[in-house]
């Protein structure tokens, strides 16, 4: 495969320009981690107290992550800046948030040489060597899962709208379609749906979240102290989930208000 | 479907139009993007994912209703309710462009509200 300097900068300037963020990122969460754990210092023995563990729980939870992504990105710029992998796996930025974002992160990835191939149920993105090219990603939620009967007639209509499917992840389906292919969507009576199934899932995950809080609260308080406090981070990280989807829950409820009004006038 | 529809209080979306006045000839559910693109000279262009909410929307509200199927390939074909919906539909839209027409052959050039001061 013919290799052109500007592709070879793209890959390592996006692995440098990753762990930048990264190292940001973990000054940021290691400032807010000593902030909890002053709070849980300063309070008594109470529930406000547990509620602050918890917290700085999930942030040293992040704060992993993120030493994680910062050795990563390292060791790619290492091992292959230079040279190219068969597949690469990136890690999405949540689709209830920031579905646009996910979006232009698969085009960039394919004008660098680089097409989706399947998206795991943990929201990573795994990409395969390709030629490069100009193509657009679209996701769809639907009624309908990817071993439904009528999944090959849905199928059968996005192929007729120029629309490659890509894979599934329970009812959310990815589609590929040329640079200038129609959009999915043409009307916002048909979007808000979408969104109102989007908000939908981030409301099951918000009250999963919940119920693990609840059922590792429950345990903590069962166990003796040192087996405790990992129940404690345990519940911290079903608080993290539930915060965290609950401003999904919040930003598909305002997205589907906003397409409600613009369609008012039919 | 749970919610209470806006088909069935006489409100039809453009796209619900679109498609219900494609499916008076029966047709295959992918086609209907080809056909009302070709019909407006690529002026009018329907997402396959409107298009398939469409059709299920159209079919709860029995506007519209499947004659055939073969593995994947779903005939659609409206129903006596569809057709005079879309009969209701066409006359309002019809009423809508005649006012607009009228309105328009009206129109004279030049910053008129001066004039209808001045007077």
């Amino acid at each position: 495969m013919a290799r052109d300097n500007k592709e070879l900068d793209s890959l390592e300037y996006k692995y440098k320009k990753r762990r930048r963020m990264a190292v940001y990122k973990f000054l940021a969460s290691a400032l807010v981690l000593i902030v909890f754990f002053y709070l849980a210092w300063l309070l008594p023995r109470s529930l406000p107290r547990n509620l602050f563990s918890g917290l700085a729980g999930v942030t040293i939870v992040f704060l992993f992550f993120k030493v994680a992504s910062i050795l990563q990105n390292s060791w790619r710029i290492v091992k292959h800046g230079k040279s190219y992998p068969q597949y690469i796996y990136e890690i999405g930025n949540g689709l209830a948030f920031f579905e646009n974002k996910d979006m232009k992160m698969c085009e960039e990835m394919a004008a660098i040489g680089y097409l989706l191939t399947n998206v795991t149920t943990l929201g990573f993105y795994k990409f395969e060597r390709a030629l490069p090219q100009e193509c657009s990603y679209s996701v769809d939620i639907s009624d309908i899962k990817y071993d439904a009967e009528e999944f090959s007639e849905y199928l059968k209509i996005f192929e007729g709208g120029g629309w490659e499917y890509i894979c599934s992840s329970g009812s959310i389906h990815w589609f590929r379609g040329s640079k200038g292919a129609v959009p999915i969507y043409t009307d916002n009576a048909s979007l808000a749906l979408k969104y109102e199934k989007m908000r939908k899932l981030s409301l099951w995950c918000v009250i999963s979240g919940i119920l693990v809080a609840i059922a590792f609260f429950a345990l903590s308080r069962i166990f003796p102290y040192p087996v405790s406090l990992m129940f404690l981070f345990a519940m911290g990280t079903g608080i993290g989930l539930a915060l965290a989807m609950s401003v999904g829950v919040i930003l598909n409820h305002r997205l589907i208000m906003r397409l409600k009004k613009l369609q008012n006038h039919h | 479907m749970p919610k209470q529809d806006h088909y069935q209080q006489g409100q039809l979306t453009d796209v619900a139009y679109l498609v219900l006045a494609s499916l008076t000839i029966p047709c295959h559910g992918y086609l209907i993007m080809s056909k009302i693109e070709e019909m407006t000279d690529g002026n009018v262009r329907i997402g396959p994912a409107s298009l398939y909410t469409t059709l299920k929307k159209l079919t709860n509200a029995n506007f519209i209703r499947l004659i055939a199927e073969d593995e994947a390939k779903k005939i659609y074909y409206i129903t006596d309710e569809g057709l005079s919906a879309l009969k209701i539909e066409i006359d309002k839209r019809e009423r809508y462009a005649a006012y607009g027409k009228w309105a328009i052959s009206d129109y004279k050039e030049g910053n008129l509200w001066q004039e209808t001061i001045r007077s």
